[in-house]
């Protein structure tokens, strides 16, 4: 526990002084100040305007920002070989791995944070009543990065390349988006094997509309039911996307 | 320090996470979106086809609706003076039977020479055409194809389709749309509805008196309408020029004073006109 607590909290050190996550953090919460002029042409509907804007340009730096530093975890490190100096101390490979994701999500969940200090700075500004939804859409945006950023990671683990580690991620994060009409189209066609195979894409494509609640915000009678069980499911898909890392990172010959 | 995990931790993890999904999670959630389907206007069916994919239905139906706003004029644009009057002309008419636009229009053979159209009693400005905006029920259509529940475009748009530009079949048919999204809604979700269905309904009746020609009975749903929330200005304004041309203007000041304050920057100028022409007549 030690051991992953110290690589975590080195991780967590050199991505905050990454200058990548620098101007990552830096353009969102430009973006996000700058949604205030997009409000203007909001007519009656300016408070709706800047949180979607807000919410939806918090999720997009996190994900651009999870993406890139989890493939480049242990990549790089692979790459330059220093990860032999890391490997040959008595950490383990799983030690290793699990402390390098662990601080990237924290640099991620504080530059989330950031972001959503200054966004609900400027809805108080502009007058919106919060309500425990806020915070909870932002819980489960973050889970939502948890989950693509052990995919992300594993990817790179898998194929080795940045570009296309970038580009599977990015594939996953439509299709975890898309599934409900993935779902629908099962259901609607008609030959059985194309049916099977959405079916199956369905329940094994990580769903990200489960942690999409705000997109469901002005939805009336919307009680948020499956959150707990969702955020169950998404801990418990990051822990199957990360064993299949750590599968792969300890098959792997350096 | 180094083993070799099994392979069997991971077919393990991952059946835990899909049995987890099949038996607990997708039996309580149920996407309350429609599947996507072809955006009304298709030059921008891959922009809308974007927001879809990537889980920003509400991010993208706000695009959409700033680019109503754009489309039907500034976002700004407040009812002018010439529509102030027509909307409530009818009204008038019905009350008084009072002739607008004396001037130029004192037989129809006059107004033939400078191309107006009357359409029953409905007198039409042939700079006011109502083909004019002709696809700003499109535009509507566009924005809750993204997001059904985005509720005040339904009663923004058959305000601008039925008092604007008198299209008053186009702005039923918006209505009756989302009517049907929340029917659709409730019946394949039980949850409750009647707000949003209430009001979408009193609008609608609304529409329908003016249609049938029952003005006092649509000034009356209109008065019901605006104490509601999310009541556009532009409807609260409608009532108030129809209570000036009835001779009330305590109450069209009350609108146009609650029009102002409404902290929608977009009327204002137009509010404070009108606060001081209505102040200016009951000599306050």
């Amino acid at each position: 526990m030690k051991n992953i607590l110290s690589i975590a909290r080195y991780t967590l050190i050199e991505n905050i002084r990454n200058k990548i996550f620098y101007v990552l953090v830096f353009f969102g919460v430009i973006i996000i100040a700058a949604s205030l002029l997009l409000v203007a042409l909001g007519g009656e509907q300016q408070r709706r305007v800047l949180l979607d804007f807000g919410l939806a340009a918090i999720e997009f730096f996190a994900l651009v920002t999870v993406c890139f530093a989890a493939v480049n975890l242990a990549l790089e490190e692979m790459q330059s070989k220093t990860i032999y100096l890391v490997l040959t101390r008595p950490v383990s490979r799983a030690h290793y791995l699990i402390g390098r994701y662990a601080g990237l999500l924290a640099a991620v969940y504080s530059g989330m944070f950031l972001m959503a200090l200054l966004h609900a700075g400027l809805l108080v500004f502009n007058g919106f009543e919060f309500t425990l939804r806020y915070p909870l859409a932002l819980l489960l945006s973050a889970e939502k990065i948890t989950i693509i950023g052990s995919v992300a990671l594993f990817f790179s683990l898998f194929s080795s390349s940045a570009i296309s580690s970038i580009s599977f991620t990015v594939f996953f994060w439509v299709l975890g988006h898309f599934s409900e009409e993935i779902r629908y189209l099962g259901e609607k066609v008609t030959y059985v094997l194309p049916k099977i195979v959405a079916k199956i894409a369905y329940y094994v494509i990580p769903n990200l509309q489960y942690f999409n609640l705000r997109d469901f915000w002005d939805v009336p009678g919307i009680t948020g039911s499956w959150i707990p069980a969702a955020i169950i499911y998404g801990i418990l898909y990051s822990v199957a996307c990360m064993t299949l890392s750590l599968w792969l990172f300890s098959n792997k010959e350096f | 320090m180094n083993y070799r995990l099994s392979w069997l931790y991971v077919v393990f993890a991952f059946s835990l996470a899909i049995l987890f999904n099949v038996f607990v999670v997708s039996k309580r959630f149920s996407n309350p979106f429609p599947p996507a389907g072809v955006s009304p206007i298709t030059e921008y069916a891959v922009f809308d086809l974007v927001g879809i994919v990537s889980g920003t239905r509400r991010l993208f139906s706000d695009i959409a609706w700033i680019q109503l706003l754009q489309y039907y004029g500034r976002a700004d644009k407040p009812v002018s003076l010439e529509e102030e009057i027509e909307t409530s002309w009818d009204v008038v008419h019905f009350f008084s039977g009072l002739r607008l636009w004396k001037d130029k229009h004192e037989d129809e053979e006059h107004c033939d020479e400078h191309g107006c159209s009357h359409a029953g009693h409905h007198h039409i400005e042939d700079n006011k055409d109502p083909a004019e905006y002709k696809r700003l029920l499109d535009h509507c259509r566009r924005i809750v194809a993204l997001d059904p529940f985005f509720n005040y475009v339904y009663l923004y748009g058959a305000g601008a389709l039925a008092w604007n530009l008198e299209r008053t079949d186009e702005a039923i048919e918006l209505l009756k749309h989302g009517i049907s999204e929340l029917d659709t809604y409730h019946a394949n979700f039980g949850n409750d509805v009647n707000e949003p269905y209430w009001r979408i309904n009193l609008y609608l009746s609304a529409i329908l008196y003016r249609k049938s020609g029952e003005f006092l009975k649509m000034t009356g749903v209109l008065e019901k309408a605006v104490r509601l929330p999310e009541c556009p200005a532009l409807v609260k304004s409608i009532l108030a020029n129809i209570y000036q041309k009835d001779g009330k203007p305590a109450q069209s000041l009350k609108l146009w004073i609650d029009i102002y304050e409404s902290g929608d920057t977009s009327y204002h100028s137009h509010a404070a006109e009108k606060i001081a022409e209505l102040k200016n007549i009951m000599g306050l």
